[in-house]
């Protein structure tokens, strides 16, 4: 009996590290959409906010937004692309390689992690980013939660 | 293989990039702002026939990875609010020597958020993929089908275009015109091997609809041709000694040209697709008319994106120019990273009816051929 313990003990752990894997896969928290405080603007869509990730558009209710993105290399904003862009990071990078090298438009400024979008948000009455919903504060406005 | 000369190529690139990176804020030049972008390609290729295939790739049974290895660099400075400087720089092997050239250099006014005004070099818009064709991370190939971006072969216009960006419900429309003129060096008319173009009073306008999933376009191009015998310029120098004007004899004076494109790409889901189709008419003494079309199919599976697309040449009447062919790619894209991918090929090409289709000359072992490429693309 002990023997064919030992013998699956390595299928357990390799159980273990997927159920492991996939909890911290789907521990990625919401995102929420924030903006300045005073923007009149109380709710946004994902359709509109795709075009003005993509650059298609300046305006959302007739009001004008600048986007600004996470670096690459964090994590929420590959969540951000898949949810809200319907792109991988990849996919996004070839867009915006389209636009950049045939002079039609530049992406959005890459801002390094939580506290610095909520800052810059916080302190430009234009500007629209995206945080993970445990990181939001009163300093910014949630317009839309990304689940 | 002259790699000394991309070197030095790629290290002039890099010493002004960083002079420029060391602008610093308004006191030199009073740029406000400077950005700094580019892409690589590094390819190689082999094909089972010995005839070279294609004027720029020029693939024939020897594998070569420098034919289209290639590293560009473009420099965006904003001078003021609405004025952008910017110029681009491609080394490359045209057609046996590294080179540094500078692709495009314009200047872009954007008077408000629907329209803008370049001046300079700019790049054709004549095709879907024609504005970034040298950045292969924006498409599945390893090089677009020579059956529709083999029939024009003016890259860039010196001149000015106007764009507009209308709104329309959900979606763009983006209305394009193009006005200038056009040099370029080439094989394809003349007696002894190499002629010169000269596309006087380029015209051009485009139209293109984009909605989420979809794009549609639609371009015409019209211009004069004067095409000159350079090399038959170069002989009579040799020879006629105490004559040597250097002037090129002019073979052809004001050819008609006219260039019609139609494109579409659309995405739904996991799938994605593209297709154009071009009809190009050149007016006496050459008369001839061609068309070109290809669909591509590609279907995203995590980091792998398969795709295959058929492609057609066909020309009516008889003429120097025509090309006739079919062939199939069969390919796969890989996303290594966000910004690097790597891209295998295989063409098969065929069917070219009397004419050598987008090879240099008529292959003379055999009239097909199959090629495969692989290539590392990658924008920074």
């Amino acid at each position: 009996m002990n023997n064919i313990e030992k013998n699956k003990l390595p299928l357990v752990l390799f159980l273990l590290c997927g159920v492991l894997f996939f909890s911290i896969d789907t521990a990625i928290a919401d995102i929420a959409i924030i903006v300045h405080p005073d923007n009149i603007v109380d709710e946004v869509d994902t359709e509109n906010l795709m075009r003005l990730y993509l650059g298609k558009r300046s305006q959302i209710a007739g009001v004008e937004f600048i986007p600004v993105d996470q670096t690459a290399y964090q994590p929420i904003r590959e969540d951000f692309y898949k949810k809200v862009v319907n792109k991988s990071l990849a996919q996004a990078k070839a867009y915006w390689s389209r636009m950049v090298f045939s002079g039609k438009g530049a992406p959005p400024t890459s801002l390094e992690g939580a506290i610095e979008m909520k800052e810059w948000v916080s302190k430009t009455p234009l500007g629209v980013g995206y945080i993970d919903t445990r990181e939001v504060d009163d300093s910014v406005k949630v317009v839309l939660v990304v689940k | 293989m002259d790699m000394k000369k991309l070197w030095s190529a790629i290290g002039g690139m890099l010493l002004l990039l960083a002079s420029a990176s060391s602008v610093s804020g308004p006191s030199v030049l009073a740029l406000s702002e400077l950005k700094i972008s580019g892409f690589m390609s590094a390819v190689g290729s082999i094909s089972n026939n010995e005839t070279s295939y294609s004027r720029t790739a020029q693939i024939n049974d020897e594998i070569d990875f420098g034919r289209e290895t290639m590293l560009g660099l473009q420099i965006d400075a904003k001078l003021m609010d609405k004025l952008i400087f910017t110029t681009q720089l491609l080394a490359d092997r045209d057609p046996d020597n590294y080179s540094l050239q500078a692709d495009w250099i314009f200047a872009k006014y954007t008077f408000n958020q629907v329209s803008s005004i370049k001046a300079g070099r700019i790049r054709s818009p004549v095709f879907m993929v024609s504005e970034f064709i040298e950045v292969g991370i924006t498409y599945p190939w390893v090089r677009p089908p020579a059956e529709v971006y083999g029939l024009l072969p003016l890259n860039s216009v010196n001149g000015v275009e106007f764009r507009m960006n209308v709104p329309v419900l959900d979606s763009n429309l983006y209305l394009q015109g193009v006005m200038g003129n056009s040099e370029l060096d080439t094989s394809l008319v003349s007696i002894s091997g190499k002629s010169r173009i000269s596309a006087n009073k380029v015209l051009g306008v485009n139209a293109l609809w984009s909605t989420d999933n979809h794009n549609f376009r639609i371009g015409y191009i019209i211009s004069r041709l004067d095409i000159f015998d350079t090399a038959l310029a170069t002989l009579q120098n040799l020879f006629a000694a105490g004559d040597l004007s250097g002037t090129a004899p002019l073979l052809i004076e004001a050819l008609r040209f006219e260039f019609i494109t139609l494109g579409m790409d659309f995405s739904f889901g996991n799938i994605s697709g593209m297709l154009e189709h071009v009809r190009r008419k050149v007016g006496e003494p050459i008369n001839a008319k061609q068309y070109g079309s290809y669909l591509m199919l590609q279907y995203a599976l995590g980091k792998y994106h398969p795709h295959i697309t058929y492609a057609i040449a066909d020309s009516i009447g008889f003429s120097s120019i025509n090309a006739d062919q079919k062939s199939v790619t069969v390919g796969v894209k890989y996303e290594l990273s966000y910004s690097a991918v790597l891209k295998l090929d295989y063409l098969h090409i065929g069917s070219l009816k009397e004419t050598p289709g987008f090879f240099l000359s008529a292959p003379t072992e055999k009239d097909s051929a199959s090629i495969v490429s692989v290539a590392l693309d990658l924008v920074f």
